[in-house]
């Protein structure tokens, strides 16, 4: 049980799990970091620009002092590390994409530092120089007897103001040879000595200077910030089909799981259905079972109530041998005194008058004479009465022997019991109906026991019947299918009870306990049936009428089934 | 007259490269404040005089920059703290506006610096493991850094925030050269301001400019190597910050220091030798400017590098008292 619910809800929370998985995959963190990242770049190459004109304005004189160009590097290191930041921000890909280009960036950041500060250290010295000569120079006194020196130093005025206009290997010759006649003078003074020092760390710091400047200006930042720019575009395309794909599979899984849902859902409902199934086959067996119980305590129940019948009909068939021989007497003796009682009083033709006082027993004369006679009879009636109820439950306690069971024809077996009944018959009924079917196997059973269960039917039949119009029908009949031949005796009389229609074939069971009923008569017929194979059946609707259904196996069948 | 008339041509030709200089100072005055969170620096004050930052819990950053003795110790060479001389100990006033940190400018960030101050051998040779064990233990910085920040924690990004903060609020502004250069022409006496021509057109003012008067340039100690190696004949050597990059065109390369309350703040120099600053005055223009200044010169430049001494926390700095041994 527990697999067949956790496999499914591990699938499930599997693909919820990958549902998840490509949902963040398919976000992309990186898209809006890359704005951000695309924001600082271009903060970078903002300041750097900037620090490339202050460079140049610095170099041009153009700068007080170096505080913007100390702001620059600051608001560079800065922005350069905000870039590193960022880079580090990002998912594997991105730090991957992006540590080339930013690594060749900081290279170039730093060696552009590098060539600002020492660009700043020897425009710091030219312009101590220059300024030298400015403002220094002209101060100079030079004495009349110096008076050679004032026309090299004119020369070196036009000398430094070519070469600082061109500051060309000739320009720089001609100032080193002007330098050179200056200290080589004689005479030479110190204040001249300073002024040739600094026209000398001009000569070098000039060339230095733009050459460091050249440096900064040619710095391949801005190209290095460019390709950092192309490969966090190159990213960025990259991450966006990445991120495209995460959708699409994101889109097929939650499918996926639609469709797994649905179908678990299916087999959830085939799986009621097949319960149900199993459910309603159980209870099927279940009241099979119960019938069974049930057929199985009926069957203990007719066993012990067969058992019982079998010591009644022992007690029975004592009691039948004691009455019989009182009874044999009693009729015997009451006919004789039937007989000999008319005789008698035919012998007493005694006188009218005589007559009147005359008594016989007690009764006067003239009543005995009439009341005698039907007195005698109504004993030899009920004598045989008893007797006829004596051989009935002889015949119902297995008094009679079983006879061998052999072949009979069923139609004749009817007609027999039509031609005992034939009396009974008329008077009960107008409306008797016979219909034989022409053509049938013997049966199989004893004639003459089958006899009397036609004519138990076809009384009984008779007897329900409330008045002579109504219809009493026989008919036999071969059923092909069961191979067994049907007798059907059907009434058109009172019908039976249900509840009474149980208890029918049971012993002593009558509804004509006033009309003389022993509730033995159904009773010995299912017996006797049941001793030869055959069954009864006994439909019944009050009012309408009752059906007797016998079926009996022919005489082949029955051998056949028997050596099977 | 004729070499009047050269001369004076080489100065026009010079003028056209120069005459921006001239609209604008080469100085710029102190900002009056700086934008500080106030209960940060008084948390990096008390870091910054708390001795449990050092190894043995008997060195502050106060130790070696007194508040109260101009923001050094006074000493030509500091002491490192396993009995060596180092350089000589800058101030840390001013310190927020330097560019270049250190003699060397090994720094450019003061958290950087003071990071390394504390875990360097030769200063206070402890391990972030172990101050912030000792602050974590205090329960007035526990609740000082819990109200400060938004991490609420003792950290070592948190510890060197409010160290760096309170550095940075130590300026040292209201010089009277910066009342002179806000507009009051009187602030300086004539002197001064004849001192403070010199200071610009004797080149002083090419490499010692900006807010800091220094502090944002290196420069080769030494333009004149002679003049140089005839000063520098008894100093023990220091090839500057070649010791850190290991780069020829470093060697001999120093930060150009700040003059800011250069008046107060002898002696001078990384090594600390020149204890005076006509001393100092007198060996820059040699070594540097290839010139050597008359008497008169120096006195003027003095004068006006006096009017670089500003105030720190509304009064006026003065000149150290002599140590006592």
């Amino acid at each position: 049980m527990r697999t067949e619910l956790g496999q499914p809800l591990a699938v499930v929370a599997a693909l919820l799990a990958l549902l998840i998985v490509l949902l963040v995959q398919s976000r992309s963190a990186d898209l809006p970091l890359g704005e951000e990242m695309q924001r600082a770049l271009l903060g970078y190459e903002l300041y750097d620009a900037e620090l490339t004109r202050d460079v140049l304005t610095a170099r041009a004189g153009l700068q007080a002092n170096y505080e913007s160009l100390a702001t620059d590097r600051r608001n560079l290191a800065r922005a350069l590390e905000d870039l590193v930041s960022r880079s580090a921000a990002g998912s594997l890909e991105w730090r991957a994409a992006l540590q080339r280009p930013l690594a060749d960036l900081k290279k170039a950041h730093d060696e552009k530092r590098l060539s600002v500060e020492y660009f700043k250290a020897r425009n710091a010295l030219l312009r101590n120089s220059l300024m030298y000569l400015a403002f220094a120079g002209p101060l100079l006194h030079i004495p009349d007897e110096q008076k050679p020196f004032a026309a090299d130093l004119g020369r070196l005025s036009y000398a430094l103001l070519r070469f600082t206009q061109s500051p060309d290997p000739e320009a720089a010759g001609q100032m080193q040879h002007v330098l050179d006649r200056l200290s080589a003078a004689p005479g030479f003074r110190s204040e001249i000595a300073t002024l040739v020092a600094h026209g000398r760390l001009i000569v070098t710091l000039v060339p230095e200077a733009d050459r460091l400047l050249q440096q900064v200006v040619d710095a391949p930042t801005g190209s290095r910030a460019e390709d950092v720019l192309a490969a966090l575009s190159q990213h960025t395309r990259t991450a966006e089909r990445r991120a495209q794909t995460f959708r699409l599979l994101l889109f097929a899984v939650a499918v996926l799981l639609l469709g797994y849902v649905v179908y678990q859902f299916a087999r959830l409902r085939a799986g009621a259905v097949s319960l149900r199934r199993v459910n309603a086959k159980l209870q099927r067996e279940m009241d099979e079972r119960s019938r069974a119980t049930e057929a199985l305590r009926s069957k203990e129940l007719q066993l012990i109530q067969a058992d019982r019948m079998k010591i009644v009909g022992q007690q029975v068939s004592s009691i039948v041998h004691e009455i019989g021989n009182p009874l044999q007497s009693l009729l015997m003796n009451s006919s004789r005194v039937a007989a000999s009682c008319d005789d008698m009083l035919a012998l007493l033709q005694w006188p009218d008058r005589a007559a009147d006082d005359a008594t016989i027993g007690g009764l006067p004369y003239r009543t005995a004479r009439t009341e005698l006679p039907q007195q005698t009879r109504e004993i030899q009636e009920a004598a045989a009465r008893i007797a006829q109820f004596v051989v009935d439950l002889k015949q119902f306690y297995g008094s009679t022997p079983k006879s061998a069971p052999g072949a009979f024809s069923l139609n004749e077996a009817v007609r027999r019991a039509e031609r005992l009944l034939r009396h009974q018959i008329n008077q009960s009924t107008s409306n008797w109906r016979m219909n034989l079917e022409g053509d049938l196997p013997a049966a199989h059973g004893d004639a003459r026991r089958f006899e009397q269960v036609v004519v138990n039917l076809i009384t009984n039949a008779l007897e329900a019947l409330p008045d002579r119009s109504r219809a009493v029908s026989v008919s036999t009949a071969w059923d092909a299918t069961d191979r067994r031949q049907i007798l059907q005796v059907e009434d058109e009389g009172v019908g039976i009870p249900e509840e009474d229609l149980a208890h029918i074939c049971d012993p002593f069971f009558t509804t004509k306990q006033g009309s003389g009923g022993t509730g033995l008569g159904l009773a010995i017929t299912t017996t006797l049936l049941n001793d030869m194979g055959g069954r009864l059946k006994i439909e019944s609707q009050p009012g309408r009428g009752t059906r007797a259904t016998v079926e009996i196996a022919s005489a082949g069948e029955s051998v056949a089934a028997q050596a099977q | 007259m004729k070499q009047h008339l050269a001369l004076s041509l080489l100065g026009l030709a010079l003028a056209t490269q120069t005459a921006a200089a001239q609209v604008q100072e080469p100085i710029s005055p102190i900002p009056l404040e700086v934008a500080v969170d106030p209960s940060k620096a008084d948390l990096g004050q008390r870091l910054f005089e708390d001795v449990r930052l050092s190894a043995r819990s008997d060195r502050s950053c106060a130790s070696c920059h007194p508040l109260n003795a101009n923001g050094m110790d006074g000493l030509p060479r500091a002491r490192s703290y396993d009995g060596k001389l180092l350089r000589n100990t800058p101030t840390v006033f001013n310190v927020g506006l330097d560019l270049f940190l250190n003699w060397d400018g090994a720094f450019e960030s003061v958290g950087d610096l003071t990071d390394r101050a504390i875990t360097k051998a030769s200063l206070m040779a402890n391990t972030w493991p172990q101050v912030l064990a000792a602050l974590k233990a205090d329960p007035d910085y526990v609740a000082r850094f819990s109200r400060i920040y938004p991490t609420r924690r003792i950290t070592k990004a948190t510890v060197l925030d409010a160290l760096e903060t309170f550095q940075r609020s130590l300026i040292t502004p209201n010089s009277r050269f910066d009342k002179f250069l806000r507009g009051d022409r009187d602030a300086l006496s004539a002197d001064e301001r004849r001192g403070y021509q010199l200071f610009k057109s004797y080149g002083c003012a090419s490499c010692h400019q900006g807010v800091n008067v220094g502090g944002n340039l290196l420069q080769v100690f030494g333009v004149f190597p002679e003049a140089a190696r005839r000063e520098l004949s008894t100093i023990a050597p220091d090839p500057g910050r070649y010791g850190i990059t290991g780069d020829e065109l470093d060697r001999n390369v120093f930060r150009v220091p700040s003059l800011r309350n250069v008046a107060v703040t002898a002696p001078y120099f990384h090594f600390g030798w020149a204890p005076t600053l006509e001393d100092a005055v007198r060996t820059m223009a040699r070594v540097q400017l290839g010139r050597s200044l008359s008497p008169e010169e120096v006195r003027l430049i003095v004068q006006f590098l006096g009017t670089l001494t500003g105030e720190f926390r509304g009064r006026p700095l003065e000149p150290l008292k002599p140590r006592v041994k």
